[in-house]
């Protein structure tokens, strides 16, 4: 569409104005969004004056009076309005995007909504989807995004158990907690040592479910077995109970002295022909922490992937097998060709979501033995993971708040980026029909 | 044919042993809830020889059950019904939606599903705590906030799968976009919103951490009343599993009326 000078002009002039809210609005003669977008800019302004201001520069200095200005307060503080500027900051775009369309529009000869109830109408019919999602989203920013604001900040601070305010005051550091992790031999070694430990948890603990889900789920799947959905059943119960309850049982029946699997398990088994084994240190041995926390992992999640690889193997057509069975193949290649393939491709970001969930799989590490049996230095036990060393960093007797919160950082750019890369090469991520 | 039989026949036996083993905890459970606090630490696998209905007594007491069964209901209730509504709300505004700032909002929404609770319990509690919100009210919108990442991303998926022509037509019918959504998507959305439900009902009626980071003594749930048993130095397990056979009761109950949507909700829930 060509436009005269005088169209061209008037964007500019309705984008200019609207440097100012809501004057844009007024020149493209919309009185009542004027009025809106003004009355946003002065609350922003006042709020800006009244709190916004001292907030953003405790948020600079984090205090400068130890024991009266709370750094972490201000930290907070400090966040909240960088969230509320960037809000602010959204809907001044918009208002500046609007003053240019309307003008457009009014430029070209297109009708523009002047009265109120024809405005609403509009907001109604194109702002509705985003409307929807509003609620879910709200709550999001204060449960999640906030928080991960404040512990991405806290990373670049000293805040520490030699720095708790109100006391101490607590300063920027810029990076120095993360060369730290990385350059300083003693958290070097720690953070190595739990970063491995994790790695081989996560693909242990968590492939060990997962074959074990799939080979019970095609197993019991065949046509001939009786009672299906009597094992489903079965294999659910356990969701029923607090996981917290159920790996404390399992912990106490672990216990090296006491517990039910040394005394009178491992005895049992010893009547057999053939078998004699010792008593296992169970908690005090870090392989064989290990061991058992893997086996009750598997244990605990094959389940879900049993529920879920029988739904997927219920929706193969059956002619598939026969046909693969004329032409010859075996059982073991039919499974190949295709079961596996099928289950795959339904089940990765499912998958995927276990393992990610594994590697953050606090309360089986740390209800089991705490993370522990010995140390493998700053707080960590030789059986932590990186969540439960987190846990350990923030919540123990000498908390680093900063060293978790990098911690953090880490951990979420590790298992956002791999889950992101696999949701995108499945369908689930698909955006288009 | 008779080798094929008898290989069914040890397939099947092998099935019945995984469900036993599988069964154990709860049989030790069951069994160990009738004995007295003695003879669990003498004797954890054998029918006891003396039995005690005690302990029952005595947990049902201790849990305040009737209070804290009454006080779970409502947190579960209200913050599973919340999710559902919500995050079907949410996702189908994203799916319909289909501009890059559409797109972008999924996207955090997902990223959001990764980030793991223990990392951001402080600053999040701190928050809460500010504006006076650690209450039954503040932890029904954590959970929103929580559940809503995993519960949109399911719901958008099996989105995907209902056709758009449908709002078309209903548009040309005369309907406006709130009656299409609750009047025409929100039933058909129906298997995906029982398998949101489930997760998210078993995800809060056990839930632990975050009610003890937020609740105080009046308003606690079950698992929180049930961790008063494992104080530091005493574990009182006889009470513990008294106290757990009689919590997870209501559960197989509704278990079992459920037990057929349960399933096909999980497996739905990937398959659509």
């Amino acid at each position: 569409m060509e436009l005269n000078n005088n169209g061209q002009e008037r964007i500019k002039k309705a984008a200019l104005l609207s440097i100012i809210p809501g004057l844009g609005q007024f020149y493209n003669k919309q009185p009542f969004k004027g009025v809106v977008f003004l009355a946003i800019f002065f609350v922003f302004i006042i709020q800006m004056a009244t709190f916004g201001i001292e907030a953003m520069t405790g948020l600079f200095t984090l205090g400068v009076t130890p024991g009266q200005d709370h750094s972490l307060f201000m930290l907070i503080e400090g966040s909240l309005q960088l969230l509320i500027l960037a809000i602010f900051l959204i809907l001044y775009a918009i208002n500046i995007y609007d003053a240019k369309r309307v003008a457009t529009l009014a430029s070209i000869g297109i009708k523009t909504n002047k009265s109120f109830i024809d405005i609403m109408k509009n907001v109604y019919q194109n702002g509705f989807s985003y409307l929807l999602a509003l609620p879910a989203y709200a709550a999001m920013i204060f449960a999640i995004v906030f928080p991960v604001l404040v512990t991405v900040l806290t990373a670049f601070t000293n805040y520490d158990f030699y720095h708790i305010p109100p006391a101490n005051l607590v300063d920027w550091v810029g990076f120095d907690t993360f060369k730290d992790i990385f350059f300083l031999s003693s958290y070097r070694d720690s953070f190595m040592a739990v970063l491995s430990w994790t790695v081989i948890w996560t693909f242990a603990a968590t492939t060990l479910q997962i074959v074990i889900g799939v080979f019970t789920a095609v197993v019991l799947n065949q046509k001939f077995i009786k009672g299906r959905r009597f094992f489903g059943i079965i294999f659910l119960l356990p969701w029923a109970v607090p996981a917290f309850i159920t790996i404390m049982s399992f912990s106490n029946m672990f216990n090296d002295s006491i517990g039910a699997i040394n005394t009178q398990v491992i005895p049992l088994l010893n009547h057999l022909p053939f078998i004699d084994i010792d008593a296992i240190s169970w908690k005090t041995d870090p392989f064989w922490t290990k061991i058992a926390i893997i086996m009750i992992q598997g244990w605990l999640g094959f389940p879900f992937i049993y529920v879920l690889v029988s739904g997927i193997l219920q929706s193969i057509p059956e002619d598939l097998y026969e046909a693969a069975k004329i032409d010859g193949a075996n059982a073991i290649q039919r499974f190949r060709t295709i079961t596996m393939p099928a289950i795959f491709a339904i089940a990765t970001p499912i998958f995927v979501t276990q393992y990610t969930g594994n590697f953050n799989n606090f309360s089986m590490i740390y209800l089991f033995n705490e993370g522990g049996p010995g140390s493998v230095g700053a707080g960590a036990g030789s059986t932590d993971i990186l969540i439960s060393w987190i846990y350990k960093l923030t919540t123990g007797t000498s908390p680093q708040y900063n060293v978790a919160a990098a911690v953090t950082i880490m951990i979420s750019i590790i298992v956002i980026g791999i889950s992101l890369l696999v949701f995108k090469k499945t369908k689930a991520f698909e955006m288009e029909d | 044919m008779k080798k094929k039989k008898r290989n069914l026949l040890i397939l099947e036996i092998v099935g019945l042993l995984l469900a036993l083993l599988w069964l154990s905890p709860f049989y030790i459970m069951i069994v160990n809830s009738i004995k007295t606090k003695k003879e669990i630490f003498s004797d954890v696998i054998g029918i006891p020889e003396e039995w005690t209905f005690e302990n029952f007594s005595n947990a049902f007491i201790d849990l305040d059950f009737i209070h804290s069964f009454i006080n779970s209901l409502i947190i579960t209730i209200f913050s599973v019904g919340i999710i559902i509504i919500f995050s079907a709300m949410a996702a189908y505004a994203l799916q319909r939606n289909k501009s890059k700032l559409s797109g972008m909002i999924f996207f955090i929404f997902v990223a959001a599903m990764l980030i793991p609770f223990q990392s951001v319990m402080i600053p999040l509690v701190s928050l809460f705590g500010k504006v006076e919100m650690l209450n039954q009210v503040g932890l029904i919108f954590m959970y929103l906030g929580f559940g809503s990442s995993l519960s949109i991303f399911l719901y958008h998926g099996s989105l995907s799968s209902v056709a758009v022509s449908l709002d078309e037509a209903a548009t040309i019918d005369g309907a406006n976009k709130w009656q299409i959504f609750w009047r025409i998507i929100f039933p058909i959305l129906k298997p995906i919103s029982v398998t949101v439900g489930i997760l998210n009902v078993i995800w809060i009626w056990n839930d632990y951490l975050l009610p003890s980071l937020v609740l105080n003594e009046q308003s606690a749930t079950i698992p929180l009343k049930m961790f008063f048993f494992f104080g530091q130095y005493t574990k009182q397990w006889h009470l513990a599993l008294a106290g757990l056979t009689i919590a997870i009761i209501p559960v197989i109950i509704v278990y079992f009326f459920a037990q057929k949507h349960i399933i096909k909700g999980v497996s739905d829930g990937a398959v659509k």
